[in-house]
């Protein structure tokens, strides 16, 4: 599959009906979903404290955006006194701008990347391509999505919407591997390893992205499992770090709260294979580059900082832990959601970058069942971050068209009907009775099975429900207060 | 464990040169590289370069590293490499299998133990990386199935000396 750059959050509702439809998809999604949560779950049930942790974790990354301006001025100063540069990037075009103005400075002509969402959300690749540089996504998952012309599809597997048999045609077809049929997955690692390494060593220059930047001492932080990410940053001459604002913590010695909740939310590890904490350039005599230069990007950023509702967001880690215990992530997979950011945190945030007119299905991408606040590492109430933005697509829509966003016929008649009953208690007992008896009498074994009925389709065609209890709210309120009010008189 | 390896590099750690690494190489005939950043490395790497530019064969010389480190990690078992004169990480992260050296006075209980003055982690002390490094290089990017040894070395060995 090739998918094009441009987004198409607006057409979620389509796309996800061909994600569904697609059972190449759904057999990989099925599979890796599963594997993320069952980590995760043992990983975070080691600590008994994890729940302290989470708690930390949300309050230093708070912090960090209640001092956002002043902590941004401190980091640059320390990423300065140890000899590296910090260059400031409104938007997309211009942290893109400064690394293609660094690399014809230096005489690059390739460059090697650690996979970063920064990056991604810029489309780096592209303009450096444009801009005539030689970039080779490092990381394997990105590799595979960059020799495919795909986009990733998971914050932090990019490439989990593919099967091995798919990734084998892609390193036949791209690679001339004519061995990578039949390879197997680690014929296939051993592929990109061996094609890889002519490009570490060849390569001038190294872009990463951070996970963390921590203010009083200028360091950024990579986590990895790889390698590539360790690499791109000592071999080159010239390591470029995209980060953005949000990645900043106030003080260095909170990294250690960060990293036992990253780790163990994101894959289920206790710490990943590597974490690389970089700080400036290389002294005397020590390996690693010449030069360090850290851009540091807004673009939008500072838009959602100034959101009452929605600032919080801005403490998203990057875990991906809410893609997968999200019910509609794990069946409509991540390019549905058609941006860099997927699943719950990517519903949220995608409206804020792209505008929410140009993603006005995501906030209801969800069904509020709170799984993904339940998981996130630094408590970001996504569900009612989605109810806002529902509030402010109807706002929208109530303003472009000047009069009261119009109900679809059924659902009025339905809430009209509801509000009705509701206030009549003599009817409403009778309708209640009379439903009840309807679909008891439907029941078998206490399960109505799936149904097709008239107008309730869409919710019933594919729900076994439970039959309807014995006896009503009321019916059961009445009885029980009925003995109360005998054994009191009693 | 047999490695097989064809050749080791090694840091310039005090307990590898106290466990006479180099000195063993060359007595069991096995090619021995120290990692200092000098003319010995840089031949070392254009080697590797030149395998891994000429592509076909899997199996390009491997090679196994030895080195020291600044400190351990019992709950995670990690260990945190520092970049100074003489300790590069290029040349490590290049090699087939890692094989880390260390005393059992250098292990604290978790990360936090890290962060104290003095430690590995003290924020006034920092090189230019830091690397914490968990077991072997993994990836499990094509279809979540684990797989070692990707871009890093694929073997790792911590060995704590009494
Ligand atoms: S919102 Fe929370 S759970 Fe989701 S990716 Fe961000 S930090 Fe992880």
């Amino acid at each position: 599959m090739s998918a094009s750059h441009e987004p198409t959050s607006h057409t979620f509702e389509a796309n996800a009906r061909e994600a569904l439809a697609n059972a190449r998809l759904q057999k990989a999604l099925g599979a890796a979903s599963g594997r993320f949560v069952s980590h995760r779950a043992s990983a975070v049930a080691e600590r008994p404290d994890f729940e302290e942790l989470r708690r930390c974790g949300h309050a230093i990354k708070q912090e960090a955006l209640d001092r956002l301006p002043q902590l941004l001025e401190q980091f640059e100063e320390h990423v300065v006194a140890r000899g590296g540069r910090v260059h400031w990037a409104r938007d997309a075009e211009e942290a893109n701008q400064h690394v293609i103005r660094i690399a014809k400075n230096e005489n690059v002509k390739r460059i090697v990347k650690s996979k970063s969402m920064a990056t991604e959300e810029i489309h780096l690749n592209h303009a450096l391509e444009a801009a005539g540089f030689e970039v080779v996504e490092t990381d394997l998952g990105e590799f595979i999505i960059q020799l495919d012309k795909d986009i990733p599809s998971h914050i932090i597997a990019p490439a989990v919407h593919l099967t091995k048999e798919q990734v084998s045609e892609i390193f036949e077809r791209e690679l001339r591997e004519t061995n990578a049929p039949g390879a197997g997955i680690p014929g296939l690692n051993a592929i990109a390893r061996r094609t890889l390494r002519k490009s570490f060593l060849s390569a001038e220059m190294g872009i990463s992205g951070a996970n963390f930047a921590a203010a009083d001492s200028g360091s950024i932080v990579i986590v990895e499992n790889e390698g590539n990410a360790g690499l791109c940053s000592t071999l080159p001459r010239i390591h470029v770090a995209v980060v953005g604002i949000e990645k900043l913590v106030p003080r260095f010695d909170d990294l250690a709260v960060m990293l036992k909740l990253l780790g163990r939310s994101a894959t289920g590890q206790r710490l990943t294979s590597y974490t690389n904490f970089i700080t400036g350039i290389a002294g005397d005599g020590e390996e690693g580059p010449e030069q360090f230069h850290v851009i540091l990007l807004d673009n939008g950023r500072s838009k959602i900082y100034d959101d009452d509702h929605l600032w919080g967001s801005l403490r998203c880690i990057r875990c991906g832990a809410c893609l997968n215990a999200c019910p509609v992530y794990k069946r409509a997979g991540g390019h549905a959601y058609g941006w860099v950011y997927q699943g719950p945190i990517g519903a949220v945030i995608t409206p804020q970058y792209l505008g929410l007119e140009r993603a006005p299905a995501l906030p209801y991408a969800s069904s509020l069942c709170g799984a993904c606040f339940e998981v996130c590492p630094v408590k970001i109430e996504i569900p009612h971050m989605l109810l806002e933005l529902r509030s402010q697509v109807v706002e929208a829509s109530t303003e472009a068209s000047g009069a009261a966003p119009k109900r679809p016929f059924f659902e009025s008649l339905s809430f009209g009907a509801f509000a009705f009953l509701g206030r009549r208690p003599k009817l409403w007992d009778f309708a209640t009775r009379l439903g009840r008896w309807l679909l008891r009498a439907r029941s078998s074994d206490g399960q109505i099975p799936a149904l097709s009925l008239p107008l309730l389709n869409r919710w019933t065609a594919r729900r076994d429900l439970r039959a309807p209890a014995r006896e009503t709210f009321r019916e059961e309120w009445a009885r029980r207060r009925g003995r109360a009010d005998a054994e009191a008189d009693a | 464990m047999r490695w097989d390896a064809q050749g080791v590099v090694y840091s310039l750690d005090p307990l590898v040169q106290e466990l006479g690494v180099p000195e063993w190489l060359k007595g069991e005939g096995v090619p021995g590289q120290v990692l200092d950043g000098g003319e010995g490395e840089r031949v070392w790497r254009a080697e590797l370069a030149a395998a891994a530019a000429a592509q076909r064969e899997p199996n390009v010389p491997w090679h196994m590293a030895v080195i020291g480190c600044a400190g351990a990690i019992a709950e995670t078992g990690s260990i945190a490499h520092l970049t100074a004169p003489g300790h590069g990480r290029g040349g490590w992260l290049l090699c087939r299998a890692q094989v880390v050296l260390l005393t059992a006075e250098q292990i604290v209980s978790d990360l936090d133990g890290l962060f104290v003055g003095g430690g590995a982690l003290d924020r006034n002390a920092l090189p230019r990386a830091v690397t914490l490094v968990t077991g072997p290089s993994r990836t499990a990017d094509i279809e979540q199935t684990l797989t070692i040894g990707v871009h890093g070395p694929g073997k790792f060995a911590a060995v704590v000396m009494g």
